[in-house]
C-alpha cells in the first residue's frame, strides 16, 4: 500500500545517469543525494522488485517497461537490498526509509505498482547528504544495463 | 617539490601558468639570485623554457664569488630549468589523464542539459597541479555540474571531493582505523590549500598514491 515501509528482504533499483557512474561501473554517491536543483524534493525515486514476479530478468523488464523517464544506453539501475541498506546508514543516520509509492496511470504512462521513494535524506547540498550518498552507494549491490536489446 | 602557482596564474592558460614557476623552483636552491622571470625562447625547436635576468638586477647572480659566477651560473641555471620543464612535464601528464574523462562527463553534461561549472573545473585543475604525483581519481558530475573527485581502495577508505568552485572542496573520507578496525566517517569543507591539511591529517596518502 501506498506509504508502506518496503520489507527488509526486498530489493530497489535507482536510475543512475551516466555522469554519477564511475570508471569502474559503479555509482558514486552523488547518485543518491537530493538534486540540489529542486529544493522542493523530497525523497529519491526507485523501484521496487518484488512488486513483480521473479524470475530477476522479468522483475527487471517490468521496471524498463513502465519508467517514465528517458534512459541512456550508458545509463544503469542500481540495485540495493532494502535492510542491508537501512543498517549500513544507519550508523549515520537514522531517519532513512523506503516507502511504497505506486504510481496511477496517466496519459501516455501505464500504472507502476513498483515506484517508490527514499524518504529521511538529509538537504541535498550539505556534508552529511554527501556523507550518506556515499555510504548508500557503497550498498550497492549490483548494476543492471538501463537499455537491453530489445526494450529501446 | 609543489608548485607553488597561484590560482589566478594557473587559470590564466600555459603561459599564465609559467608565472609562478621561479618562486615554485626555488631557483636560489641553484644559487640563482636576483629577478626575472622563465620566458619560452621561441628560436628553438621544440619550444623550451629560459630564464631571463630582470635589466634591474643586472644578470644572474649565484651566491658564490663573482669571480666564478660566469662559469657556474650557466650549468646551474640549465639544471634549474630542467627541473621546471620536468615539473611542467608532470603537471601537463597530470592534467592530460582526466582530459578524455572531463570531455566525456562535459558531453554528458551538455546531453542533460546543463554545463560543467567552469569554476569547479578551474579549483579541480589547480588542485591537480598542486599534487601532480597522486594517483589518478575518477570523476562524476553533481547534479549542478561541479566536479566531484573520487580515490577508493580495498580497505574501505575513499576520498569525494566536490570542487565547490571559489576555492572551496567539500570532502567525505572514508578511513579504517588500524586499532579496531572500525571505519571513521567525516564530511566537511575545507579550502583548496586546506584539504591538503585534511589529507595530511587522516594519512590518506596511501589512498592518493601508485
Amino acid at each position: 500500500m501506498k506509504g508502506d515501509d518496503l520489507p527488509a528482504d526486498d530489493h530497489i533499483v535507482r536510475y543512475i545517469k551516466p555522469s554519477m557512474i564511475l570508471e569502474d561501473g559503479t555509482p558514486d554517491g552523488v547518485a543518491f543525494c537530493l538534486r540540489v536543483s529542486r529544493q522542493d524534493e523530497m525523497g529519491l525515486s526507485v523501484n521496487w522488485l518484488e512488486a513483480f514476479a521473479l524470475p530477476k530478468t522479468q522483475q527487471l523488464s517490468e521496471v524498463r517497461r513502465l519508467f517514465r523517464l528517458s534512459v541512456r544506453r550508458n545509463g544503469r539501475f542500481a540495485e540495493l537490498e532494502v535492510g542491508t541498506t537501512l543498517r549500513t546508514v544507519s550508523e549515520e543516520l537514522t531517519t532513512l526509509r523506503f516507502l511504497h509509492d505506486p504510481l496511477e496511470a496517466t496519459d501516455g504512462f501505464g500504472a507502476d505498482p513498483s515506484h517508490a521513494e527514499i524518504v529521511g535524506l538529509p538537504s541535498g547540498d550539505s556534508d552529511e547528504a554527501a556523507l550518506v550518498g556515499d555510504l548508500i552507494a557503497e550498498c550497492v549491490v549490483d548494476m543492471h544495463p538501463a537499455i537491453t536489446e530489445g526494450s529501446g | 617539490m609543489a608548485l607553488g602557482a597561484s590560482s589566478e596564474a594557473g587559470r590564466a592558460g600555459d603561459l599564465g601558468g609559467l608565472e609562478g614557476l621561479p618562486e615554485a623552483v626555488d631557483m636560489e636552491r641553484f644559487g640563482v639570485q636576483g629577478n626575472g622571470c622563465i620566458e619560452i625562447d621561441p628560436s628553438s625547436h621544440p619550444p623550451r623554457l629560459i630564464w631571463m635576468p630582470s635589466r634591474r638586477s643586472r644578470s644572474v647572480r649565484t651566491s658564490r664569488s663573482a669571480q666564478d659566477e660566469h662559469q657556474v651560473s650557466g650549468p646551474m641555471i640549465t639544471q634549474a630549468l630542467a627541473e621546471v620543464n620536468t615539473e611542467r612535464s608532470v603537471v601537463t601528464s597530470a592534467l592530460n589523464a582526466y582530459r578524455s574523462r572531463i570531455a566525456y562527463l562535459r558531453d554528458e553534461a551538455t546531453h542533460d542539459g546543463y554545463e560543467i561549472n567552469k569554476d569547479s573545473e578551474g579549483d579541480f585543475r589547480q588542485f591537480v597541479r598542486s599534487r601532480p604525483y597522486m594517483r589518478r581519481g575518477d570523476l562524476v558530475l553533481t547534479d549542478n555540474g561541479n566536479l566531484r573527485a573520487i580515490w577508493k581502495d580495498e580497505k574501505g577508505g575513499r576520498l569525494g571531493l566536490q570542487f565547490l568552485g571559489c576555492n572551496m572542496v567539500q570532502y567525505v573520507i572514508f578511513k579504517r582505523r588500524q586499532t579496531d578496525r572500525e571505519i571513521s566517517r567525516v564530511a566537511g569543507r575545507d579550502s583548496l590549500e586546506g584539504i591538503v591539511r585534511q589529507i595530511n591529517a587522516f594519512q590518506l596518502h596511501s589512498l592518493l598514491c601508485e
